[in-house]
């Protein structure tokens, strides 16, 4: 900061003043920024507080009585709805981390190979052009996704299990919602990557290949393992977009009543389709239930991030 | 080759999306409104009926009355609705004459472009839209009254869903900006290091970000939508519940975003400041900020982004229903809900979520080369 | 560049992948297995289906249903699923029959058609009921024009406007014309453009709620309407029930049911609009049937029966 020249006279007490004044300032702005990175930090309180008052109504005596759901067969149940108060949750949790996991495995490879392509071989100015067109699809709409999986997914899922003598319900099924979010995650993974092994430094591989491994080995082994904390970040953005992901899976998974549907062809029901099938009542059971699937969705989200981010430091350190 | 397969699929998917919404995208679609006007006519007295010529460059597939002067022809609407449109009404016709029903001095005559929805002659005898075009023609061939006339304007335009995604997004970001902006200056400027509670509050900051948008619509419509009521006069979903849920939304995102636009600017700068006798709000105002900002805009950007594609957390937070007068107070569908809206119909309509959906990916690509552009200039900066 | 060919060539041999799915239909194997498609339980069309076909343990609950069954939301999201599936069998509004590309069974003998519904044979059918506000304190003026509006629906212009959104209903010699009855409401001469009214209840009733409320605001100084349909049970539920005072109030709502005994709101305030039939669908390829009994259908749906070839042509 310029400091200006003031009058010989009065600079000793100005100075001091000032530096008082300073000083104050200092520890003035730190109290007040502090209070909007407290609201900033509590919102998360506030989101799970919320919504765990309202999930944790269905099985409270007091507000549902003897309609109220037991809290143990909600959770170990594997039947949803049956009324007035069954309501069976565990082969929901099951279907949904089950086509998560399978999503995200077809998807991690093709996204990683894409980032690699595209800062390894790609020339520079068609990186951009790539990485223009990868943020579009993640602004995609996801309804648009659902329309794309029904449209075209489903049909080809149909001809698949034609092959294999199945049977779909007109390729509303397991493996039509893995694919749909596959694709979704897609761009999210790839985005991440991209980041990732454009930040390894060329040095390392210069040295890989003066000791003479070949184009492919140090792709592999060098640049992808010092990449790889970076695309791990990316996985487990891309497994909370597949968990928390609603209105296309919706479209696709048939919401099937009972379960775990392990089958590929078979119908299925995610957290977030329960959650969005037929929420039209703004009151009752029916109504205050799917806070309840929220709150286990919460629940699954932060323990499958909790363990992703364990294995994220394990890799990281063995590498 | 892997890699290949993944372009393939992006492709095939804008190919899907352009191929079934290009169709729609007109002028008229993103400037109309949704709800269409109303013409409610009568004929009060009728006069020089009959002995109409159909003119020679009428449609071969439309229908005409000699009787009115008047071609009809099957039609569909922005929606895919089967209409009856209006294509001819003769210089001389009587439906020139028409009165607005409500006010029978007003002359309004039938014009072409029209949908005509339903016709009671003056017997009782009832014309209808869904009988097509044809019947129609039948019918005003052989009435010679007009009792109600009932047509509409082609509606379905966005106008209305583009000013509420804009004023969300506007009042959005005039709650989440301060907020965002100054909590990343703490955490990153004055916060103490390897602070425990410091690193739990940014831990929680971090999980925010982890929160499925649906989540958030709960949350919307548990607190904000209850807040609003009670400071204002709305009752039920409204703009402010929504701008505060998405504020809420991409308060993670303006946060990490701010935290490495501050990352990156140089130490010396700092130290310079200090050394100059500045004290470190002024170090911090003066110059970190400033140096940051181009790297704040693409914080800016890069929410507005997350925002105008965002449905599931709005559908609870403000509501669905579409409007082309916006009300601050009252509920109102941004793009993306208006998506979600047209699908979820009982007669969904692909086309025009399409051509919404199009919409969308323009101006996201807009704000891509806009954070290119910034990036650039931050680039250039140091 | 060569890659970027390549890619060009594989995308478009993928694409001729896809569409070929849509052209090439597979031919009917009555052997297979019946997918049953349904609503979910808070739909008024399930309600009247399973009403229909006297299989009432299925309007609340899913644990009777046949295993596998799917469960869709919205009449769309029915039609596109049973145009997908050559297998499937599902039920729709008449009123979308004609546009959905899909099979109508013929039910119990008897086509699914307005004539049939009309003169009593088709019973595959339900009411589309209204109900009004029972306490209008400081809304005189919405109430009044709720009382002109519902007058209105039995003119002979109003049920033109509900036939027309393939309501069905007749008009009788004695159904009045709105021009003749007008004078009774003197509000509609008014000038009502700064008076919002909510619409609302079953989403089945829309389109007709709509057209109606369109063609009457311009009979009845312009009022404002505004209508957020979002289910049957909440025609009752926001105009005389726990949510008539809140933000969610509605100053008309519709069901596309009978009003349940808990819900019979005050004396006066609720009426019958016009029927709507269910029909059941099949695919256009199917083969195996184009009639179907109620005992049959239930079986079907019950899953006594999960096989095409075990129905009766």
């Amino acid at each position: 900061m310029i400091v200006k020249i003031e009058p010989e006279a009065n600079r000793r007490t100005q100075k001091s003043k000032r530096f008082i004044w300073m000083k104050h300032s200092d520890s003035f702005m730190k109290g007040l920024l502090m209070v909007p990175t407290l609201m900033s930090a509590s919102f998360v309180i506030f989101i799970v507080g919320f919504i765990s008052r309202k999930g944790i109504a269905p099985f409270l005596p007091s507000v549902y009585g003897s309609e109220r759901v037991n809290a143990f067969s909600f959770l170990s149940g594997t039947t949803w709805f049956v009324p007035p108060n069954v309501y069976g949750i565990l082969f929901i949790v099951i279907n949904t981390l089950y086509i998560v996991a399978l999503s995200t495995l077809i998807s991690v490879p093709l996204s990683v190979a894409s980032a690699l392509f595209v800062t390894r071989i790609l020339p520079k100015k068609l990186q951009g052009v790539f990485k223009s067109i990868i943020e579009l699809l993640a602004a995609i709409p996801s309804v648009i996704y659902g329309v794309f999986g029904l449209g075209i997914i489903a049909k080809s899922v149909v001809r698949l299990a034609e092959l294999f003598h199945a049977q779909t319900a007109g390729g509303i099924s397991t493996l039509t919602t893995i694919i749909v979010l596959a694709i979704m995650i897609y761009p999210t993974i790839t985005m991440m990557s991209v980041a990732a092994i454009s930040a390894v430094d060329p040095a390392l591989e210069h040295h890989s290949l003066a000791l003479g491994a070949t184009k492919v080995q140090t792709m592999t082994k060098v640049t992808l393992a010092s990449a790889k904390p970076g695309i791990f970040t990316g996985i487990i953005l891309g497994v909370g977009r597949a968990l928390g992901e609603a209105t296309a899976v919706s479209m696709v998974a048939g919401n099937a009543g009972s379960g775990p549907s392990l089958m590929l062809f078979s119908t299925t029901r995610t957290l977030t389709s329960t959650m969005l099938l037929g929420l039209k009542e703004t009151s009752g059971m029916d109504y205050d239930i799917r806070f309840s699937v929220g709150l286990v969705l919460i629940g699954v989200i932060f323990v499958s991030n909790f363990i992703l981010a364990h294995f994220k430091k394990k890799v990281g350190r063995f590498s | 080759m892997m890699s290949l397969v993944g372009v393939m699929v992006l492709a095939l998917i804008m190919g899907f999306i352009i191929n079934r919404g290009v169709g729609l995208l007109t002028w008229d679609l993103l400037i109309g409104d949704y709800h269409p006007t109303t013409y409610n006519l009568s004929l009060p007295t009728t006069e020089s009926l009959g002995g109409f010529a159909r003119p020679n460059d009428l449609d071969e597939s439309a229908f005409f009355s000699q009787m009115w002067g008047l071609g009809l022809m099957d039609d569909v609407d922005f929606e895919g609705k089967a209409v009856v449109r209006v294509i001819y009404v003769d210089a001389q016709s009587p439906l020139q004459m028409m009165r607005d029903k409500n006010n029978l001095e007003r002359v309004v005559g039938l014009f072409p472009g029209l949908a005509l929805e339903k016709v009671i002659f003056s017997d009782l005898t009832i014309g209808l839209s869904r009988t097509k075009a044809e019947n129609f023609i039948i019918l005003f061939d052989t009435h010679e009254g007009i009792n109600d006339l009932l047509a509409v304007s082609s509606g379905n335009g966005i106008r209305g869903a583009i000013i509420t995604t804009g004023l969300l997004i506007g009042f959005a970001l005039m709650i989440a900006l301060p907020i965002g902006i100054f909590s990343a200056v703490y955490l990153h400027e004055f916060a103490p290091k390897n602070n425990a509670f410091i690193h739990t509050m940014r831990k929680m900051i971090d999980t925010l970000s982890g929160v499925p948008s649906i989540v958030y619509g709960l949350m919307g419509a548990a607190v904000f939508i209850p807040f609003t009521s009670r400071i204002s006069k709305a009752e039920g979903g409204n703009l402010f519940s929504g701008a505060l849920t998405l504020a809420v939304m991409v308060l993670p995102i303006i946060i990490s975003a701010t935290i490495d636009a501050l990352r990156a600017v140089p130490d010396d700068y700092r130290k310079a400041s200090l050394a100059l006798g500045a004290n470190h709000t002024q170090t911090t105002f003066r110059i970190v900020i400033k140096s940051a900002v181009p790297g704040i805009m693409s914080a800016v950007l890069l929410s507005v982004g997350r925002m105008i594609g965002e449905s599931a957390a709005l559908i609870y937070a403000v509501g669905t229903a579409i409007k082309d007068h916006i009300i601050l107070t009252e509920k109102s569908a941004s793009l993306a809900v208006f998506i979600w809206s047209v699908m979820a119909g009982e007669v969904p309509n692909f086309e025009l979520a399409c051509s919404v959906a199009i919409i969308i990916m323009m101006v996201v690509l807009f704000i891509n080369v806009l954070i290119k552009l910034v990036a650039r200039r931050f680039a250039l900066l140091p | 560049m060569k890659k970027l060919l390549l890619g060009m060539m594989g995308l478009l041999v993928f694409t001729m992948i896809g569409c070929g799915g849509n052209t090439t239909a597979f031919s009917f194997d009555a052997s297979r297995n019946i997918t049953v498609y349904t609503r979910d339980t808070t739909s008024g069309t399930r309600d009247a289906f399973f009403t229909g076909i006297d299989f009432s343990d299925a309007i609340t609950s899913n644990g009777v249903l046949v295993a596998n069954y799917v469960e869709v939301d919205g009449n769309g999201s029915m039609i596109t699923s049973v145009k997908n599936d050559i297998y499937g069998i599902g039920y729709i509004s008449l009123a979308s029959l004609e546009t959905s590309g899909l099979k109508g069974l013929v039910f119990d003998g008897v086509a699914a058609t307005e004539a049939n519904v009309l003169n009593g044979t088709y019973t595959l059918k339900r009411p589309f009921n209204y109900m009004t506000r029972a306490h209008w304190s400081g809304m005189e003026r919405e109430r009044q024009i709720v009382e002109a509006f519902v007058a209105f629906m039995t003119t002979i212009e109003g049920i033109a406007t509900i036939q027309n959104k393939a309501g069905i209903i007749s008009v009788e010699a004695n159904t009045p014309s709105w021009d003749d009855i007008k004078s009774l409401y003197p509000v509609c001469l008014e000038d009502n453009s700064d008076v919002t009214i909510y619409f609302g209840g079953s989403t089945s009733v829309e389109s007709v709620a709509k057209a109606l409320s369109q063609e009457f605001s311009q009979k009845c100084g312009n009022f404002i309407a505004e209508h957020n349909h979002t289910g049957s049970g909440d025609a009752y539920k926001r105009t005389q029930g726990s949510e008539a005072d809140g933000g969610n109030k509605l100053h008309i709502g519709f069901a596309s049911r009978d009003f349940k005994s808990s819900e019979s709101g005050d004396e006066g305030t609720s009426g019958f609009i016009c029927f709507d039939a269910v029909v059941l669908v099949v695919n256009q390829a199917n083969t195996a049937i184009d009639s179907i009994t109620k005992s049959e259908a239930k079986k079907v749906y019950s899953g006594d029966k999960t096989l095409w070839s075990s129905l009766n042509p």
